[in-house]
């Protein structure tokens, strides 16, 4: 009985929740040298020319590679830079849902026009922006700050609780767990992204412990965003299994209010569990870019400049800080986590 | 037209060898990979010079530096590039053990979920776990099928007392 229950209310969350699993797709247009498809089930393939990047997916570049894709809808195109990755996530503000293209590290540069509905969001690892008929690169770097620079169109970039507005031939640079710096002119000239990145480098290795403060502020930031939202799905799920079950009996007996009911608390429902759940993932997955793609390189840098002093002070500093990070994140965030993600 | 035994196996020869040939090499690819004492030995005095990041292909992303996933190739590169830089060395290697790959084999570098899902989605059967012995302590290495003549490196950890 209690297993019929449980395929009934899978089926109903199930066809609830198609609609809103409809999400927007990259193609792949050009590719050239070694680029990867990190794809859903967490293998990572070549990318080739007219594979679709789906949400949830990645792009990552070797130091040959260079990858253009457009979006499935509306004209578009991002090109990820070698020694890059790019991903296509979705979170849900309000009730709808967004698109968010990342650039997770190394450099994507995006150029959207009139597109048809509403626009995606862009951003790295610690921000995130809204877009109108623009074209804007994106710098990751190894500190985990990021610099936005738009060549034309609008953006608004959010971070640390604080928006920042930028038009053509503007730039900003954002520190993890930080509100936007000042923003600057830019004049179009594209960034040596080697360069701009020893420079974050040189930051980082004058004061490591500080620099993993940061990142371990915005990881913070991002997991207790992810907490928040467990105990309301937990309600919801709760407060669904009932509804099904009454659903269910209603529809035994024939009884003629069952299609309001369906429609009027059943389907609701639903669709808040799929934005709770979109949003958990989204933060999840936010704290896994973090975790991978700085606080990895940093690890990385400091360990493999040490091995010979590992009593060096700034070092012991450092570590004390990274195993704070990781220690938190293997009890939040990777219970959040499938193996496909890593 | 009548052919006499004689001159069919004549005929037949050498494409029976050829497909015995073609049979040999197919069985030899697979064979998983178990580099001898010799190649480990070649691979840390490789390590020891400093030579790595000069061999293309030797050592790439995904690779796993202690419990740390790099994923990107500049991460990889970098690391062998620092390395180098601070004179980083195994310095004299007592081989321990060069096994293959096991299940619980990922505990060895960190009993974490995320190294537990490296060693499985990144690593294959060609994978095997080399423990070296040194004064400063021991060490992990993870090798796979020869880059021109050196086992590939696909991650490390050490030294750990």
């Amino acid at each position: 009985m209690k297993a019929r229950r449980l395929t009934f209310a899978g089926a109903l969350l199930f066809a609830g929740l198609c609609p809103l699993l409809q999400a927007q797709n990259a193609e792949t247009v050009f590719t050239s040298g070694t680029v990867g498809h990190k794809n859903a089930a967490g293998k990572t393939v070549s990318l080739e020319i007219g594979d679709l990047v789906r949400t949830g997916e990645s792009v990552i570049t070797k130091s040959d590679g260079n990858a253009e894709l457009q979006l499935t809808t509306g004209k578009s195109s991002i090109k990820v830079k070698p020694n890059s990755v790019f991903m296509l996530t979705e979170r849900s503000v309000g009730g709808v849902k967004q698109t968010v293209l990342q650039a997770a590290a190394g450099s994507v540069s995006m150029k959207f026009e009139k597109l048809a509905g509403k626009e995606p969001l862009v951003g790295s690892s610690n921000c995130v922006a809204g877009v109108r008929g623009t074209e804007v690169t994106i710098y990751a770097g190894m500190d985990g700050s990021t610099l936005m620079a738009v060549s034309s169109g609008a953006v608004e970039l959010e971070s640390g609780g604080s928006t920042v507005s930028l038009s053509a031939n503007e730039a900003v640079e954002v520190k993890p767990g930080q509100a936007p710096g000042q923003k600057f002119a830019w004049l179009g000239k594209e960034v040596d992204y080697s360069k701009w990145n020893e420079g974050k480098l040189a930051d980082f290795l004058a004061d490591p412990a500080g620099s993993a403060r940061k990142v371990r502020e915005q990881m913070a930031g991002y997991r207790d965003s992810m907490l928040a939202l467990l105990p309301e799905l937990e309600k919801k799920k709760a407060d669904f299994a009932a509804a099904a079950a009454e659903l269910k009996r209603l529809s035994d007996a024939k009884d003629q209010r069952s299609e309001d009911y369906r429609a009027g608390t059943v389907f609701p429902l639903i669709q808040d569990q799929a934005t709770l759940f979109l949003n958990i993932r989204y933060y999840a997955l936010s704290v896994l870019s973090m975790r991978r793609f700085v606080l990895g390189d940093m690890y990385m840098q400091m360990r493999s400049r040490h091995m010979l002093d590992p009593g060096n002070q700034q070092y012991s500093d450092f570590l004390g800080v990274y195993a704070d990070i990781v220690t938190a994140y293997e009890a939040s965030i990777v219970p959040q986590l499938v193996d496909a993600d890593i | 037209m009548k052919i006499k035994p004689g001159k069919l196996r004549n005929r037949f020869w050498p494409s029976i060898a050829l497909v015995a040939l073609a049979l040999v090499l197919a069985s030899c690819a697979s064979v998983p990979y178990m580099p001898g004492e010799a190649k480990v030995q070649k691979t840390v005095a490789l390590i020891n010079s400093g030579g790595v990041p000069g061999i293309k292909g030797l050592s790439d992303a995904p690779f796993i530096f202690d419990a740390e996933i790099l994923l990107l190739q500049a991460e990889v590169a970098s690391l062998w590039d620092n390395l180098k830089a601070t004179g980083f060395g195994i310095g004299k290697a007592k081989i321990v053990s060069i096994s293959r790959i096991g299940d619980e084999s990922y505990r060895l570098f960190s009993p974490t979920a995320e190294v537990r899902a490296f060693f499985k989605k990144y690593l294959n059967r060609d994978s095997v776990l080399v423990t070296l012995d040194t004064s400063e302590g021991r060490y992990l290495v993870i090798l796979n099928r020869e880059v021109k003549g050196y086992p590939r490196i696909q991650g490390f950890k050490g030294p750990t007392k």
